[in-house]
């Protein structure tokens, strides 16, 4: 019984704070948080109308200029988008993560509060 | 230390946690979780305070289920002060109040790491239960052994395996034990070696792997015309275990990750041999691009490798200008997507004209030239040397990185990293005496590739050999056998052992005479056997000198049959074929364009007598390449792949000197005195060079054959006609002096045995044929051959 509340008192506790905080880890990888962030005015897909020339003129750096930016503005909205729910997912999952560390250490004495409840004879 | 304490808190828990493993229990505890928390919720809604009850239940169960599954299933080491804080949880939970060294047998066999050394070592229950005995006396000294072998294979635990080489290694005759397994303590270790790397290899796959989730693909192009004509590797390998377990390999894929991340021409030209693990490198090196946490620039994280295929490319565009613009297309779109590296695979396709190839270099010599798009080439050395000689300027502009074949070690290394999956494709189980026999049958007999491809081919092809799904050295034997066409000699049995000791006997049961000659022979046979003989060389080399006829090609075929168990295990080439300088090229001549090279039968036939005849009449350019082979048993061939002798018997034959022979012997000199002084005028009249007769283990002179002799010689062949009429089961019998007139009709001391063969046929085998086609002489009959019948049929 010691041996159960050391463990769920030191390392268990930090075992699952470990866990969760890999578990966010993953979700920030998975919305590509940092290569969003990193290539957020890349060129959406490198899509481009006007193939580059080294020989045209100054009209023909302009309207590539023009297409570069249409294609990095396409680009900057959808990685908004991805961010944005990416965001609301990540903030879900931490307050969600907060909230059980939180609880972990109750948690061994909840079968005790429910025993007292059922006691004083508590209902919903 | 401690050693074990049965009560202590770590051993209750271990067995508590046994009790409640199984995928049944796990089932039961989330059941009654979600009964129970789904029950008292309901009830707490209904109004029922009994509810809270149910819900106490369910998460006093969540609680133990949480500490059981995290902490109990792994039970990590405590503070290693007691043997019971760092022993394996599978372990403690199995090792009994009353500890003996028999019931640690018991207990490890039946641990995961217990059963690996079983099944792949042999440490098989028996013989544990016989090295185990069941007092108490020695467990400490058990303990303290599991300590140091805990320590020196670096494990985390005193596992089972541990434990069992413990038991081995303290066992009074443990060498004598460990060496009727053919293995040493090493190897034992090694075992627990590879079982912790597979335990680590498996952790390491559980773990989420990241690679850069959905907008990692965002910023780069898109390749339509690159999906139809290659193939995206780093889609197929995601998440596959690809390990690269040589240090040198690692050493090409930092090269590669350093030759890309800096400016400069931005290509890798792996250079090796086939086998050498060029593929497994650019694999391993695409898997690590995809790795988000691997050390590596970002510039080139999640890059992605495409592999060029060069038959589907051809088969599109076939002439040189359509093919020129295809590839122009793919690298204008390779670079255009901006992650893209391409990778050319058997690159000399490309750079040489032929079946299957195009050369447009001139297409991708100016990419290399510019360095914007990175390209790796995979290139056979020998075909890179080709293009070296061909066009330098691409050579030139390649950044070569050469792949060496693995080390011995290496091998082992990568034999046991790629078990695993071969054991899960083909459902067997692998042995170490498999993965040793591999890589020395390999070795030997295999050509085409270099170390480590062509152990790994070999154990691959052993998994469809297995026997009750254990692949062994045997199944490794049978592969090479049945897929290589490589013909293994006939296994150590009783028989076999039996007849070598009796060789001489068997050999004079088909030649007469030449005692000398049988006894040199049958000795350096029967060291070889006995395995007291030096590995890296044939297992036996002869030189056989005598006038013709007198049994040295006869002796060559009675080894042959009695070491190798038939007549057709002679390669046999007759040296006067080769007299000219360009001879050499036909002796080590491809298989493919000359089966009949002495290179290509061997290569066939390893276990062999190699039979040449008449070699005083070969080029000296042929002897000289003739030196490597006696010396250290192997010959290259005009591929340059090594072709191995060493489990051949060499004998060559020569009657230089017969007339030498023939006067000494009739002048009465013993045949040992002869030999040197026959040596010795052979190097004079300079017919053999001092160091290729040096070469030869024995040289064996045949003396002349007497009429006694030659009256022996008669009785073998009259037993082959007998032998050829068997099907028609007729008897054919010779009076005594018939015998005798046939013994001196048939003897010419210059030309040996040979007339006598001629005689029997003039005589005898006409006879009989005029006496079947008479009707006289029919099936199941018999008839005797007398002096009258001989005169009559040979006109005297």
């Amino acid at each position: 019984m010691i041996d159960f509340v050391s463990w769920w008192y030191s390392r268990g506790w930090g075992y699952f704070a470990q866990t969760l905080v890999e578990k966010l880890r993953n979700i920030a990888d998975f919305f590509s948080f940092s290569v969003l962030i990193r290539t957020f005015f890349a060129p959406f897909h490198q899509i481009s109308t006007v193939a580059e020339n080294p020989y045209g003129g100054p009209m023909h750096y302009l309207s590539v200029f023009f297409d570069k930016l249409l294609s990095r503005t396409i680009g900057a909205i959808v990685r908004l988008f991805i961010l944005i729910f990416g965001f609301i997912a990540f903030i879900f999952d931490a307050i969600l993560s907060i909230l059980l560390v939180v609880i972990w250490p109750i948690l061994p004495l909840t079968p005790l509060i429910c025993v007292v409840l059922c006691i004083a004879g508590v209902a919903l | 230390m401690s050693k074990f304490d049965y009560n202590s808190v770590r051993a209750r828990e271990a067995r508590l946690s046994k009790a409640f493993d199984g995928k049944a229990q796990n089932i039961l505890t989330d059941f009654l979780i979600f009964a129970s928390f789904s029950f008292g919720v309901v009830m707490i809604l209904t109004h029922l305070s009994l509810g809270w009850l149910f819900v106490g239940l369910s998460i006093a169960i969540l609680v133990f289920t949480i500490w059981l599954r995290v902490e109990l299933r792994h039970l990590p080491n405590r503070k290693e002060e007691n043997a019971y804080d760092i022993i394996s949880r599978d372990l403690l939970a199995l090792l009994p109040k009353e500890l003996t060294p028999l019931e640690i047998a018991n207990a490890v066999i039946k641990t995961r790491s217990g059963i690996f050394m079983v099944n792949r070592y042999g440490l098989l229950p028996d013989y544990l239960n016989i090295i185990a005995s069941n007092t108490t006396a020695t467990i400490d000294q058990i303990f303290d052994k599991a300590f140091e072998i805990r320590e020196i294979t670096k494990s985390e635990h005193v596992s089972g395996a541990v434990l069992m080489l413990a038991l081995v290694e303290t066992y009074q005759g443990a060498e004598k034990f460990i060496s009727a397994l053919k293995l040493d303590v090493d190897d034992l270790r090694d075992g627990v070696n590879w079982f912790n790397y597979i335990s680590g290899m498996i952790k390491g796959m559980k773990k989420t792997r990241h690679d850069g989730g959905l907008g990692r693909d965002l910023s780069f192009g898109y390749t339509p015309i690159l999906q139809r004509f290659a193939e995206n590797i780093s889609r197929t390998i995601s998440n596959a275990h690809i390990a690269v377990n040589q240090a040198s390999s690692d050493e090409v894929i930092d090269e590669m990750i350093k030759t890309f991340s800096h400016g400069g021409r931005q290509n890798v030209a792996l250079i090796g041999a086939e086998g050498s693990g060029r593929k497994t490198i650019v694999y391993a090196f695409a898997n690590k691009l995809l790795d988000a946490d691997s050390k590596i620039p970002n510039h080139l994280k999640f890059r992605q490798v495409f592999k060029l295929d060069a038959a589907s490319l051809i088969s599109v565009a076939s002439e040189r200008g359509s093919l020129e613009n295809l590839m122009s297309q793919i690298m204008g779109e390779a670079y255009g997507a901006k992650n893209i590296i391409l990778w050319l695979d058997n690159a000399q396709l490309f750079f040489e004209e032929g079946v299957g190839s195009v050369d447009i270099s001139k297409v991708i010599l100016p990419a290399v030239r510019a360095g914007r798009l990175r390209i790796i080439f995979t290139m056979e050395q020998q075909r890179y040397l080709e293009i070296e000689a061909r066009n330098s300027q691409l050579a030139n502009a390649l950044n070569k990185v050469m792949v060496p074949p693995s080390t011995p070690e290496e091998t082992m290394d990568i034999m046991q990293d790629r078990v695993p999956l071969l054991e899960l494709e083909h459902d067997v189980v692998y042995t170490v005496w498999a993965l040793k026999e591999a890589y020395r049958l390999s070795e030997k007999y295999i050509h085409d590739m270099v170390m480590p491809g062509r152990a790994l081919h070999l154990l691959e092809s052993a998994a469809g050999f297995a026997e009750n799904g254990i692949v062994t050295a045997e199944s490794v034997q049978t592969a090479i056998e049945k897929t290589y066409g490589v013909k293994m000699r006939a296994s150590q049995d009783e028989k076999a052992r039996q007849d070598l000791l009796d060789m001489e006997q068997l050999i004079h049961q088909r030649m007469i005479g030449q005692e000398n000659a049988v006894k040199a022979v049958s000795n350096a046979l029967r060291r070889s056997a006995a395995g007291v003989r030096n590995e890296k060389r044939p297992i036996g080399t002869f030189l056989f000198l005598g006038p013709t006829g007198v049994g040295k090609t006869e002796l060559a075929k009675a080894i042959s049959e009695v070491y190798f168990h038939g007549e057709g295990a002679i390669v046999r080439l007759d040296l006067n074929e080769f007299v000219d300088e360009g001879s050499v090229q036909r002796l080590i001549a491809d298989g493919a364009t000359d089966e009949m090279s002495l290179t290509s039968q061997v290569m066939k036939n390893p276990f062999s007598v190699v039979l040449l005849d008449e070699i005083e009449k070969a080029h000296p350019k042929v002897l000289t390449a003739l030196l490597q082979l006696l010396d250290e048993g192997v010959l290259r061939d005009i591929k340059n792949r090594e072709v191995s002798f060493r489990d051949a018997i060499i004998i060559a034959t020569s009657n230089a000197g017969a007339n030498h022979i023939r006067e000494s012997i009739d002048a009465g000199h013993d045949l040992a005195e002869l030999k040197s002084e026959l040596i010795d005028a052979l190097i004079d009249s300079g017919e053999f060079k001092p160091e290729f007769i040096n070469r030869f283990d024995e040289v064996c002179v045949f003396s002349p054959l007497g009429k006694t002799e030659l009256a022996q010689i008669f009785d073998l062949i009259l037993a082959d006609v007998n032998r050829t009429l068997e099907p028609q089961k007729i008897t054919v019998t010779v009076d005594t002096d018939a015998r005798d007139l046939l013994a001196d009709r048939g003897y010419d001391p210059k030309l040996g045995a040979r007339p006598m063969r001629r005689i029997v046929q003039s005589s005898i085998e006409n006879i009989v044929a005029k006496e079947v086609l008479a009707g006289n002489l029919k099936s199941g009959g018999e008839i005797n051959i007398t002096t009258t019948m001989i005169r009559q049929e040979i006109g005297e």
